[in-house]
């Protein structure tokens, strides 16, 4: 037989994300439905508190908004954290065979989109209910946003994969910054809210404006921040070429690192 | 004249060991000019040798002379700092059995995690499935965690796996001797088999009598230096030689 194959890659890919997945909810009562539990929770829990703060006024609208604020988030939390902790999570393997690493950062930034993949079920209930009903137009573009976030956490982790080996104190920097990065991004309000120096600064941050240009395309089917979007891919693609070279200069040695 | 499968060209592996570790933020942002004195250490010094197919290398040498850093570099674990290795066909590396597996996953899920890492296809693992749980001798146990199993029982199947990836080099890393003495015999024989089928073996032992028994050749590392590479019997007893004279000093 033949080791190492294209097959094979594909293969490990699959494999590492099933272990993954396996692993996280090993040993939980709930197991696997904690993916969909989490944000369902957290969703409850926000929707509840800032509902109160908006004087007490439910509406499906703030939910849908909010839901889908929440999920977007997600997915970027855990596509930088899984993509971080690519490397050092297969320390032990990393040691004893040389296999193509790009695999193991792929496999942890494919973890955060199976569980969104999982998340947008919660989604679909929700246009089943009938808060929502995306146009054509709305959901490609949507679609767009999605891949180019995706693409963009790939990216970084290329760079944040190798980085938490040298610099092992990254894991609690980065968990502080999505902190930031939650309460900067609109998640729970939205931008149109904001003005003056704040909402300025606000729409400097990526995040915010994929989760603002995210719910107009979804719920309301309008296409915004095209511009933003293009030159965000733009950036995506120079931060994969740069973190490509990163990633491959830095590799050759990262087991002596380890 | 037989092909090399194997060429390592003026081979030297640097270890950098820095005086104190920096590898937190804090230690960077308070002193950020602050030169850190390094030591360079040098596991392997300009080494070159070639091996042929059917070959099997027996790699012998003092704790610390470079062996298993000579095993990693050809298993592309670490780079050479300087030369070059060339490395003709598929490998596997046999270096500490079983320490890739997850201790919170069955034998079963294990055996295609293991198969898939080491290069084979789900496919090849799911058809050398019973083969591989005959062969480690786990049936019973094949859906139990391994976090359960005894160390003999992990060493088994780690082995049972990679025989199973029919490479065209293996690298041994004090891996004849594992488990019990009827396990010992089957992975040998298994081993044997694999070499008398036109398989190439590089074997790093301190189990002299296994590499005299096996190896038709054998390289002798002294400090990171090839010191002798020729026939097994000539090389023992040099090693033997410095052994001995390393404890009258």
């Amino acid at each position: 037989m033949v080791l190492h194959t294209k097959a094979n890659h594909r293969d490990l890919l699959i494999e590492l994300i099933r272990t993954n997945f396996k692993l996280r909810y090993n040993n939980s009562i709930l197991g696997f439905f904690w993916v969909l539990m989490k944000p369902f929770l957290y969703f409850l829990m926000l929707f509840v508190v800032f509902t109160a703060f908006r004087g007490g006024e439910a509406s499906a609208e703030y939910g849908a908004n909010l839901l889908l604020g929440i999920i977007i988030y997600t997915l970027v939390n855990e596509g930088v954290i899984f993509g971080m902790h690519a490397l050092t999570d297969l320390a032990g393997v990393i040691l004893k065979v040389n296999f193509p690493r790009q695999v193991a950062v792929t496999s942890a930034v494919f973890m955060a989109v199976v569980n969104f993949a999982f998340n947008t079920v919660i989604l679909l209930i929700l246009a089943i209910l009938g808060s929502f009903a995306p146009t054509i137009e709305g959901f490609l573009y949507f679609v767009f946003i999605l891949s180019m976030t995706i693409f963009a956490l790939y990216s970084i982790s290329l760079f944040s994969s190798i980085l938490l080996v040298k610099i092992r104190d990254l894991h609690h920097i980065m968990e502080l910054v999505m902190q930031l990065v939650f309460w900067g991004s609109a998640v729970f309000y939205s931008i149109d809210d904001m003005s003056g120096a704040f909402g300025q600064l606000i729409r400097l941050n990526p995040l915010a404006l994929v989760i603002h240009a995210s719910r107009k395309a979804l719920l309301e089917g309008d296409i915004i921040h095209v511009k933003a979007m293009i030159i965000m891919s733009l950036m995506s693609l120079a931060l994969y070429f740069l973190g490509n070279l990163f990633f491959k200069k830095n590799i050759k040695r990262i087991a002596e690192f380890i | 004249m037989d092909k090399p499968i194997i060429k390592v060209d003026n081979v030297s592996k640097v270890f950098e060991i820095p005086h104190e570790s920096r590898n937190t933020l804090k230690s960077y942002f308070l002193h950020p000019f602050k030169r850190i004195g390094k030591e360079r250490f040098y596991a392997l010094k300009s080494v070159d040798f070639e091996i042929n197919q059917g070959d099997f290398v027996g790699v012998i040498g003092r704790n610390g002379s470079g062996k298993s850093t000579l095993l990693k570099i050809l298993a592309g674990i670490f780079e050479p700092t300087k030369g070059k290795v060339h490395v003709n066909g598929t490998l596997v590396p046999f270096l500490e059995l079983g320490v890739g597996f997850n201790p919170e996953l069955t034998g079963r899920e294990n055996i295609y995690l293991n198969g898939i890492i080491l290069g084979m296809t789900r496919k090849y693992v799911e058809s050398k499935f019973d083969e591989i749980v005959d062969f480690a001798e786990i049936r019973d146990f094949i859906d139990l965690q391994v976090k359960n199993y005894s160390s003999g029982m992990v060493i088994r199947l780690a082995f049972a796996i990679a025989v199973e990836a029919r490479a065209d080099i293996y690298l041994l890393d004090e891996v004849l001797s594992v488990g019990d003495a009827g396990f010992q015999k089957k992975s040998l024989e298994k081993m044997l088999s694999l070499l008398s089928n036109g398989a190439t073996g590089i074997l790093v032992s301190h189990n002299i009598n296994d590499v005299k028994k096996y190896c038709n050749r054998v390289i002798l590392l002294k400090k990171g230096e090839v010191v002798f590479d020729g026939p097994t019997d000539e090389g023992i007893k040099i090693f033997e030689s410095q052994m001995g004279l390393m404890s009258e000093e």
